[in-house]
């Protein structure tokens, strides 16, 4: 590409103005980037729930009792019931922070199978009262193996001797591969040896989860159990799994409006910036536009110099920022799923769109310093000294 | 001899709002190739305005310009840039370099729009140089050199894409008289030693004194001032 000196150096021209736009450009696809990284992330969590898995909880949030479930096993189009508990601990120190679900084994694996882990160790689990299988990258970090005995001091989770130390047998890891949970520092344990052990709320789980035969049917099941116990003292609220996981979204914003928000004003803004930029670097060069057009450029060359300018200096830097945005999202997203928040990446799409995006910002803003280079006339440019 | 550049009939007027200034009158003017001309006249004349016309940056009003045996006044934008891009060399009095780029990245500009190779441009560039005597300043940037190596790299540049006709106005017009004989020497060589067929505007006889003929624009008119002998 003979042509592509000439461009970079019309983009250098002006060093500090250029380093300023770069910067300027580069810190909003960042910001793109890492917005449209968590959003992905977090529609992705969302469609990964599933339709015909049901999710009873109390609308209070107060915990279920156990006592329900044969209820729920009766109601006609469920096909398995599996429960579970919830506390959080952590792991020698404050900075280990682990999120402990008590299990009914014999199901869970049944209805969960995106979590992934041999028969053998599967089987293990089953048949070790105090056994407990660790997330795959948990268990890097912490450094820890089959047969180490864990002890994990539970934030929320008294047990009957008075304590908070929970001590597991480590049976083995499970991976959830492809899922923004993968990095969740999780641990399973068995619920029996839970409520067995734990001081208060004993007979009582956090949710239920029902595998349902037709997902058509999720809203009438849904129903038919909540009118089963609309009279007791702990009443459900069941919906699907990706209506729950909809639904904790919720809480925290509509996060779809802010990053398009977000993201619009800084494009708006960009636009503004790299047009008046692009304009002010076209009239202090119209001399050298007719210069080059004097020695045979067109003027459709001339333009097209301007436009691949304006797209080199924007495309690059918007890639620039890109890369950052996908270098930093799973950083971040390691850290903040220690804390149990899901992993980020930034899917390619999202780079694409991003690409995209710079290019069209690049056409847009060097519009109108494209026309002027294209109707620049020679005899009157030249004559301006 | 054939004629490399026939105008006839040539009116050119500029309109500026109400008022309309008729600058070129029914002009005729026929070049025969390998000749270097010289029009001189007094400021405001139109000794610039013709010289655009020759080199085809502007159209005539009216009247035919045939140049290389093209009618130019007859092309489209497109195609006059094209033209001009494989005719016409042109000198400024003002150098015209781009100031980013060094003296051999000016001269190969006219080459990019050609499809030679890089190699094939870099080797042109380089007879170039050494036609105009700046080898040793290839890489110096315009604000580099002095005005007359800066008006050596633009003959170089006018010359590179080995143009039938030269077009130069005041090319020495902002040079000491040192430079100034340096760059009329070369001009009066490549006349001499490739045919190069040469238009000049200048206001100094002596620097129109290097050309073969002298003709004075006066009122919108040319009047032959001498005829010389090519030698
Ligand atoms: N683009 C233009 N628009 C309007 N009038 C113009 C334009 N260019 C030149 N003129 C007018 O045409 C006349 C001739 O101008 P031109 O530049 O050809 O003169 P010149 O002989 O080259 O003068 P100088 O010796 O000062 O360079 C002048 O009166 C000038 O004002
Ligand atoms: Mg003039």
């Amino acid at each position: 590409m003979k042509f592509f000196r000439l461009i970079w150096i019309g983009v250098w021209r002006k060093k500090v103005r250029t380093i300023f736009t770069v910067l300027s450009i580069v810190v909003a696809f960042l910001l793109f980037g890492m917005l449209q990284g968590i959003d992905t992330t977090f529609k992705q969590l969302v469609n990964q729930g599933r339709l015909n898995v049901l999710i009873a909880t109390n609308p209070a949030g107060l915990p279920l009792p156990l006592a329900d479930l044969s209820e729920i096993e009766a109601v006609p189009g469920i096909t398995r019931v599996t429960y579970r508990s919830l506390f959080i601990g952590d792991y020698q120190s404050l900075r280990n922070i682990v999120i402990v679900l008590p299990v009914d084994s014999d199901n869970f694996f049944a209805e969960n199978p995106m979590f992934s882990l041999s028969p053998a160790v599967r089987a293990a689990f089953l048949h070790a009262r105090t056994g407990a299988l660790v997330a795959q990258s948990l268990a890097a970090r912490l450094g820890l193996k089959a047969g180490d005995r864990i002890p994990i001091h539970a934030l929320n989770a008294l047990k009957k001797d008075g304590t908070s130390d929970w001590a597991f047998d480590l049976v083995g890891t499970f991976d959830i591969p492809d899922s923004p949970i993968r990095d969740e520092p999780i641990v399973l344990m068995n619920y029996a040896y839970f409520d067995t052990a734990r001081a208060t709320d004993t007979g009582t789980v956090q949710m239920y989860q029902m595998m349902i035969a037709d997902a058509s049917q999720a809203a009438s099941i849904a129903n038919t159990i909540d009118n089963l116990f609309a009279n007791s003292a702990h009443r459900t609220h069941t919906e699907t799994e990706r209506a729950n996981a909809q639904g904790q979204l919720a809480q925290i914003g509509d996060l779809d409006f802010f990053v398009e928000a977000i993201v619009a004003a800084a494009f708006a803004t960009l636009l503004l910036l790299t047009g008046s930029t692009l304009m002010q670097a076209f009239r202090e060069r119209t001399h050298e536009f007719a210069v080059m057009k004097t020695l045979g450029f067109t003027d459709r060359g001339v333009s097209a110099l301007v436009v691949s300018e304006a797209v080199l200096l924007t495309v690059g830097a918007a890639v620039l920022g890109l890369l950052i945005a996908l270098a930093l999202l799973p950083a971040l997203g390691t850290v903040m799923a220690r804390v149990g928040a899901p992993g980020l990446r930034l899917p390619g799409i999202v780079f694409a769109i991003g690409v995209g995006f710079a290019v069209l910002l690049a056409l847009a803003s060097a519009l109108p310093a494209a026309w002027r280079a294209q109707r620049l006339t020679i005899i009157d440019a030249l004559a301006v000294r | 001899m054939a004629s490399l550049v026939s105008l006839h009939n040539v009116i050119k007027r500029y309109v500026r709002g109400k008022q309309t200034i008729e600058v070129l009158h029914q002009l005729d003017l026929e070049v025969p190739a390998a000749q270097f001309l010289a029009l001189m006249g007094p400021s405001g004349s139109g000794k610039t305005t013709l010289l655009n016309l020759i080199g085809g940056l502007d159209r005539p009003t009216s009247g035919e310009i045939i140049v290389a045996g093209e009618h130019i006044q007859n092309l489209s934008s497109g195609q006059l840039a094209k033209w001009r891009a494989r005719h016409v060399g042109f000198v400024f009095q003002f150098y015209n370099l781009m100031p980013m780029l060094s003296a051999e990245r000016n001269i190969e500009l006219p080459l990019l729009l050609t499809s030679l190779s890089s190699a094939q441009r870099k080797r042109n560039v380089a007879a170039a140089l050494e036609l105009v005597g700046l080898t040793s300043h290839a890489k110096h940037k315009p604000a580099e050199l002095s005005g007359g190596q800066q008006q050596r790299v633009a003959i170089a540049r006018a010359l590179i894409a080995d143009p039938t006709l030269l077009v130069c106005d005041e090319p020495t017009g902002d040079l000491d008289r040192a430079s100034a004989g340096e760059i009329l020497g070369l001009l009066q060589l490549l006349n001499r030693d490739q045919q190069k067929t040469i238009v000049m505007v200048t206001h100094d006889q002596k620097a129109a004194d290097y050309a073969s003929r002298i003709l004075h624009v006066d009122k919108g008119q040319l009047i032959e001032a001498a005829v010389k002998s090519a030698a």
